[in-house]
């Protein structure tokens, strides 16, 4: 995958491209430029070298031999997958969820235009509760539905650095909910961002945006950013026609600072204020007639954070980092609205034993309050609520010879719903020979229980008199209720994982794993009540409890193929079977995990110079049906053309969805009624200027 | 415009857009030249950092060169950055001069006096950067060195590696002491330093 070979090749390939023939042809009205390029020249010139690129393109190219903490990739013993800024910008994707449609494993699944299913390894949904997503070290995984809001993180798309994907537990360092996989999303140091940017963008249904960013120096060691962005997406269409109310616009603002204190330690600092404006349809349940109501839903989401970190190098090979941060998210919907403050503090310590020994250590605590209106079809026992988690975890590499490193740790976590969990993992990486690498792992995770699971009390449909499940007079509301006492969800992991470098411009990586979860949710059905008030109805409790298990087992692989210095290719496969054992009896309500879940999918992506300054880049997606919720196969095309006038002005424009206008990607999820909308073609232009 | 000739508009469209990306596809799949064979040498950092060096020069003035056929030598210290990453920096030109790779083994070296760069990787025992940077200031020499603490200890520019990638620092007092001066595009890249111990 990414070795240091690798990556300085395609680097140099992005940029080194040689003389050769091309034309354009416009293709479509459109506005889409259709290229191909002609018949290849002879190469007038051998070029393996990087002086042509320019000071600021350099200073982008990677070149470690990486800290001991920020191994490569391919150093890896876990199944890691990074989307670089550059594999970001190639995309044209403008939202973070579009870009990990690309990485092997994860399925993203549009549900409308403002939110996204995106999960890895299985069990999507709105809220999938199995993925833990953190932005520079701070969690965006709310604590409220276990799940992540992807609009509310739609940071500046440029600002990224890169996107780690690790498939496969992650509990042993990153704690509870890193259950199928870990997502970092890391933003570039300000040092990297020194100058101005200005961008801007339109199309039809990604309508508009505008970034503006401006960086420089702060005092003799340090360096600013800051920057804003706004940006408006277009409605979506439901399966009936209707427009969907699901227009949505992102403003957000922020800074961030890098300073070197001196020769040994460094301070970040950045915060952000983003404001989002968006909508949704809902089919809202009735205790009269028609029992069930499609409205327009206003969704309004203000967020605010701030962060620092500050890192002091002990000697060549120790380190001590101390991060702490403070995160203010206010949700409003129709069904309520909900304050949270999240503070945390985390520690992490890294130290040689010995020559053959590495230990990795660290200890965090995190405050969350929260602060809910309760609403009549959703409430909460207790609205106002504040929980507390300690945890500490350690770490040790063993280098057991040149070829064989053992790693082995754990995470021992207190939370005040379920007490103390403790996440072990043993993992071994085999560098078999100078091309192969094997790596395989034994872990153990778990999803503590989220707030709803905890006391929510919500209406989430109503039976009409006389209907089947209904025998009663009066219309029954069924109401999802919490439950104090759940028990996490808990995961054992088994994976196995290859990496093959053929040649100097071909890897292959592929992973299996087999996990077997225990206490995963389901329903029992309490004892029907009898309320009279507002008007007489039968509430039915649905109480969660840990009920369903599940095996799953599934096979990644990427290939990754330099064919020529100015062209890339790169393919994905992903496999995943998911076999739910749910008890079948009368008093229990649950559905079998694995139907909103896409048993194969794979993308095959090019990226492709034409000349100096011209980019042609697409991708072609494929992702199988989802047979428990009525979601077809699709394939879609992505493709995208940029010209770099100058070093300083670039053009792009890009298409998405191509060749598959109107399909649907998720059904309607069973914790929340969003009505769904089609994904649609979407084309759109940008230009965008350093100074 | 009638809704009817408005939903053919959009139908068109879309079979347009349809059809283009069956040609993208097609375009960058099949179109793509037939593979050559690449001598491909750059296995280390060693290619990204020689191109720092030839960025660098890009954007130095030397003082006193009237001479364009004068080339800019560049003296790289043995052991330091692999040779192949200069390969072929024999024809190049860095402002329209010609281009000279040399390899020195010892800092003591009477032929180091005409280099316009110099880059050390490793400072031996018995120097010092202070000394080095003094006689490199005689001979207008724009000395770079990924050595830790380079840039404070008198040397113009230091190589160093952040998050995998590399950053320079720049000494702007010890480049004027030289004669020397870098283009403001590559100090606003930089760090900028001074000589430790000395006022700012």
């Amino acid at each position: 995958m990414i070795n240091l070979k690798s990556r300085l090749q395609m680097e140099r390939a992005m940029r080194q491209t040689k003389s050769r023939r091309q034309w354009m042809r416009k293709c479509s009205i459109a506005a889409i430029a259709c290229m191909t390029a002609g018949p290849a020249l002879a190469q007038e010139e051998q070029v393996d070298d990087f002086t042509s690129m320019s000071l600021e393109d350099l200073m982008s190219v990677e070149v470690s031999i990486a800290s001991k903490r920020s191994e490569l990739a391919s150093e890896a013993a876990a199944a890691v997958f990074v989307l670089t800024r550059e594999d970001i910008a190639r995309s044209g994707a403008v939202t973070i969820a579009d870009a990990l449609r690309l990485v092997p494993g994860v399925n993203v699944a549009q549900i409308n235009a403002n939110s996204w299913a995106v999960t890895v390894r299985g069990f999507n949904s709105r809220f999938a509760n199995k993925l833990l997503v953190m932005i520079d070290g701070r969690t965006v995984f709310t604590p409220l539905f276990s799940g992540v809001f992807w609009d509310q993180q739609n940071i500046v798309m440029e600002d990224i650095e890169r996107i780690e994907v690790v498939r496969g537990p992650g509990g042993t360092l990153w704690g509870a909910n890193a259950v199928n996989g870990v997502i970092n999303i890391i933003t570039r140091s300000a040092k990297d961002t020194k100058g101005g940017l200005v961008k801007a963008s339109g199309g039809d249904e990604f309508q508009a945006q505008a970034v503006v960013r401006y960086g420089g120096d702060m005092g003799e060691n340090g360096a600013y950013r800051i920057y804003g962005k706004f940006e408006q997406f277009d409605e979506g269409v439901t399966a009936l026609g209707a427009k969907a109310n699901d227009d949505w616009r992102n403003f957000r603002g922020g800074f961030r600072t890098d300073h070197d204190l001196n020769a040994k330690d460094t301070l970040t600092v950045s915060g952000e204020v983003s404001v989002i404006d968006s909508g949704e349809t809902l089919d809202v349940p009735l205790l009269t007639t028609p029992f069930l109501q499609r409205t327009d839903a206003e969704i309004n989401r203000v967020g605010a954070h701030m962060l620092a970190r500050w890192t002091r190098a002990i000697g060549e090979e120790s380190e001590l980092s101390v991060q702490a941060y403070a995160d203010y998210s206010d949700i409003e919907i129709p069904q309520g609205e909900e304050q949270r403050l999240t503070l945390d503090l985390a520690v992490q310590h890294s130290f040689p034993i010995g020559d053959s020994q590495d230990l990795l250590w660290g200890f965090g605590f995190r405050n969350v309050s929260d602060d809910i209106t309760n609403s009549v079809n959703v409430s909460f026992a207790d609205p106002d609520k504040s929980i507390q988690i300690y945890n500490g975890f350690v770490q040790d590499t063993i280098k057991m010879s040149d070829k064989l490193d053992i790693v082995v740790g754990a995470k021992f976590e207190h939370n005040d719903y379920t007490g103390f969990e403790i996440q072990p993992s043993a993992r071994f990486l085999l560098r078999a020979d100078e091309d192969v690498t094997l790596w395989g792992a034994v872990s153990r995770a778990v999803r503590t229980p989220s707030r709803a699971e905890d006391g929510i009390r919500a209406v989430a449909a109503v039976v009409p008199p006389g209907f089947p499940g209904n025998p009663a007079p009066f219309p029954m509301a069924l109401q999802f209720t919490g439950d104090s006492n759940i028990n996490s969800e808990s995961l054992i992991a088994y994976e196995l994982g290859a990496r093959f470098r053929l040649g100097d411009t071909v890897s292959f990586d592929v992973t299996g794993f087999f996990n077997k979860y225990d206490e995963l949710r389901g329903s029992r059905i309490g004892t029907p009540g009898v309320v009279l008030a507002p008007t007489p109805h039968v509430v039915l409790p649905l109480t969660v409890a840990e009920l369903v298990q599940a095996d799953t087992h599934g096979v990644e692989a990427v290939l990754d193929w330099q064919v020529q210095p100015n062209w890339r290719l790169q393919a994905t496969y992903s496999y995943l079977s998911i076999d739910g054992k749910v008890p079948v009896s009368p008093t229990i309500r649950a559905t079998a995990p694995g139907g909103s879940d896409p048993t194969h999918s794979a993308t095959l992506r090019s990226l492709y110079d034409i000349g100096k300054r011209v980019r042609f880049d697409t991708a072609v997606r494929f992702v199988d049906d989802l047979e428990g919720a009525g979601i077809d196969s699709y394939v879609a095309v992505d493709a995208r053309v940029s010209w770099r006038a100058t070093d300083r002005l670039e053009f792009a424009v890009t298409g998405r969805n191509l060749t598959n206008d109107d399909h649907f990607e998720f059904g309607v999820d069973p914790s929340f009624a969003t009505v769904p909308t089609a994904a649609e073609t979407s084309v759109f232009a940008s230009i965008s200027a350093k100074f | 415009m009638h809704p009817i000739f408005a939903i053919y508009q959009r139908w068109r469209m879309r079979e347009a857009m349809r059809k283009c990306a069956a040609i993208l596809l097609i375009a960058s799949l099949a179109t793509a030249p037939p593979a050559q064979a690449q001598s491909v040498s750059a296995d280390s950092p060693d290619a990204v950092e020689a191109a720092f060096l030839f960025n660098f020069a890009k954007f130095t003035s030397w003082p006193a060169v009237n001479d364009l056929d004068t080339s800019i030598k560049f003296c790289i210290q043995k052991n330091t950055i692999d040779p192949a990453a200069f390969a072929g920096w024999g024809k190049k030109r860095v402002q329209n001069r010609p281009v000279r790779v040399a390899f020195f083994g010892a800092l003591t070296d009477s032929d180091l006096d005409n280099c316009g760069v110099m880059y050390i990787g490793e400072i031996p025992a018995d120097a010092k950067i202070g000394d080095i940077a003094r006689k490199a200031a005689a001979n207008s020499t724009l000395l770079v060195s990924n050595v830790e603490g380079f840039g404070k200890a008198g040397g113009h520019i230091e190589l160093y590696l952040v998050n995998r990638r590399l950053r320079f620092k720049v000494n702007l007092a010890e480049l004027t002491r030289a004669r020397l001066s870098l283009g403001a595009g590559v100090l606003n890249l930089a760090e900028i330093v001074t000589t430790e111990g000395q006022p700012k």
